[in-house]
Order: structure tokens, then C-alpha cells, then sequence
């Protein structure tokens, strides 16, 4: 009977546990993502959009960008260093340079690369 | 009805006593001249000195290209990862709406000539989808170019290294009538503007000379 009594208040204390991690865990991933959204609006959507739309044949697209589905490690490194030369998105060829960004931290890049991935890159979109 | 009528022309009086002037900027001087015979005061409004540049085809290009036009000018540069995409997409709203009216101009002119070339110009215009009879993409030396925005259209554009892209700038679209004198300066980066912007060019369009 003892037994039993410590079980259900040791599965009780695991379960407090359990939840509490997973609070935490999505609270911290809401940070981030409101994180990534700031970084984005004040870093990317001059160009890019808030929307991700890109605009007109200047600045590509990022919402369901084919580019990015087929290459979906590059976001980062292209954030962190810029990029030049030509590449074609959903079929329409850009070639103006995308700036390196120097002053943002690994971190802050990652928050941004998920806020994309998130907002317009996943399947739902 | 009689009460009708008497309210209804007080109110085409109104209408045109209140007509919508813009303002003129700039100094202006006063200077006595004398026709048929009277002293009459003429006033002498500042406007946009003359200028000479190239433009995206590779043409050059002066102040008799706006001739007895109203145009827009605005200082920009390609690479320009802050204010100028916000600009040129306001911008291109102000065009669309003016599209093949041949009384209206549209005049960029970059403040990163070295790098903006002839060739830089043409490909941002066409990416753009801007037609060069009607919207001008100037290049030129860059102290000229400089002088023209500081003391010609009263923006701000100075090197500073330091900010992103390597330039300070203004943001400022700047309104000018057929007489060459700027009317108005518009913040490119804000869309409330820019559609102040395009009611203004409406007003200056019926404005009488």
C-alpha cells in the first residue's frame, strides 16, 4: 500500500515536471519567434517585404521561394554574409547584391532563419 | 429656393477662394519692373538651377528635359539596403499613377556614382519596370550631384561612412513645378506621404499659371 502511495507521488512529481519543461520550452520558443519577427521587420522587410513578397524584379521573394525549399541550409550563411551574383526564384532572375550583416549575432540569425522557415517557407503556406 | 440658391452660390465662392495653393519654396526678391508705362512688383521665385547628367541610357540629359513639366526628383543609391527599397516602392505607386501623362516627370538621381554606372542604372530601371521617356535615372559627378541636392532641392546628401550602406540620405521625394521651384518635400519611406504626394501633383496639375 506504501508502495503504491510513493508510485502515484513520484508519476505526480514527474508529471509536474514534465509539464512545467514543456512551459517553458514553448515559452521560450514564443521568445524567439517574436525575436525573429523584430529582427526580420527591422533587418529584412525594407526589402523583402513584411509579407515576404519580395518586390518587383529587385528583391526576391521569400514566401514559398523555391530557392530556399531546395536549398535549405543556405538562409543562414546567406543572412550572415551576404550574397552576390544572379539566382532565379520561382522562376524570376535577381541579381542586386544582398548585403552581409556583420552586427547580428549567430543567434539572432537562427531566430531570424526560423521566423522565415516558419512563416513562409512551411508547407502551410 | 430661393434660400437654396443663395447657399449654394455662397458656396461656389467658397470653393473658389479656398483653391488648394501649394507653397513655394526657397527665397524669393522682389524686383520693380515697368510695363505700360506703371512700376508693377514682380516677385522672382529660387528654382532648381540647371544641370547636366546621364541618364540610364547613356544619354546626357539637362534641365530642358523638364521643361514646362512637373516632376519628382529624389537621391538614391542601388545597393542601399535601408530607406531607398521603401522609397522606390512608393515611389513606383506615384508613377503608376502618373503613368504616360506627358506633363510629369520622375528624376533619381544616385549619390553612389562609382558605383552606379550607366549599365548599374539601366538594369535597376528595368528590373523596376521603369520607362526611361518618363522616369530618369541620373549618374554624373558626385560633387555636382551633391551641390544639385543640397542647394538645388534642399535634401541632405552626405558621405558617412558609418551608416548602413555607407551614406546618409534623406528619404525626401521632392515635388517640382513647371517653373522649376520646388512645391513640396515628401518623406518616400512613409505611404501616407507619397499619397499626399500624388493629391499634390493633382493640384499642381490645375494650377493656373
Amino acid at each position: 500500500m506504501k508502495k503504491n502511495k510513493f508510485l502515484v507521488l513520484l508519476c505526480f512529481v514527474f508529471y509536474s515536471l514534465l509539464i512545467s519543461c514543456a512551459d517553458e520550452n514553448q515559452a521560450q520558443s514564443r521568445a524567439n519567434a517574436n525575436h525573429g519577427l523584430e529582427l526580420y521587420e527591422r533587418m529584412c522587410a525594407n526589402c523583402h517585404q513584411s509579407d515576404g513578397s519580395g518586390f518587383v524584379k529587385l528583391y526576391p521573394p521569400l514566401k514559398n521561394a523555391d530557392f530556399l525549399k531546395n536549398n535549405p541550409k543556405a538562409l543562414f550563411g546567406i543572412i550572415k554574409y551576404g550574397m552576390i551574383g544572379s539566382i532565379v526564384v520561382n522562376g524570376i532572375e535577381f541579381n542586386l547584391a544582398m548585403p552581409a550583416n556583420p552586427k547580428l549575432s549567430d543567434k539572432e540569425i537562427d531566430h531570424i532563419v526560423e521566423y522565415v522557415q516558419t512563416r513562409f517557407l512551411s508547407n502551410s503556406n | 429656393m430661393k434660400n437654396k440658391i443663395s447657399i449654394l452660390s455662397l458656396l461656389f465662392v467658397f470653393m473658389a477662394c479656398g483653391e488648394n495653393k501649394l507653397p513655394i519654396y526657397g527665397d524669393r526678391k522682389v524686383e520693380m519692373k515697368t510695363i505700360d508705362g506703371k512700376q508693377v512688383a514682380d516677385t522672382i521665385y529660387q528654382s532648381v538651377p540647371d544641370f547636366e547628367f546621364t541618364n540610364q541610357d547613356g544619354k546626357l540629359i539637362n534641365q530642358n528635359i523638364v521643361k514646362d513639366k512637373i516632376y519628382v526628383a529624389d537621391f538614391f543609391f542601388v545597393t542601399c539596403p535601408t530607406i531607398c527599397p521603401r522609397m522606390k516602392k512608393n515611389l513606383l505607386k506615384v508613377y503608376e499613377t502618373f503613368k504616360d501623362n506627358p506633363e510629369i516627370m520622375f528624376m533619381s538621381h544616385t549619390i553612389d556614382p562609382e558605383h552606379d554606372s550607366v549599365s548599374v542604372l539601366h538594369d535597376f530601371a528595368s528590373r523596376l519596370g521603369a520607362d526611361s521617356k518618363q522616369w530618369q535615372f541620373l549618374t554624373g559627378d558626385r560633387e555636382k550631384i551633391y551641390e544639385l541636392a543640397e542647394h538645388g532641392y534642399y535634401a541632405t546628401a552626405i558621405a558617412d561612412s558609418l551608416e548602413p550602406g555607407g551614406y546618409v540620405h534623406s528619404g525626401g521625394l521632392i515635388l517640382v513645378d513647371k517653373k522649376r521651384r520646388v512645391r513640396g518635400v515628401y518623406d518616400g519611406t512613409v505611404e501616407s506621404a507619397t499619397s499626399q504626394l500624388i493629391l499634390d501633383i493633382t493640384t499642381l496639375l490645375h494650377e493656373k499659371e
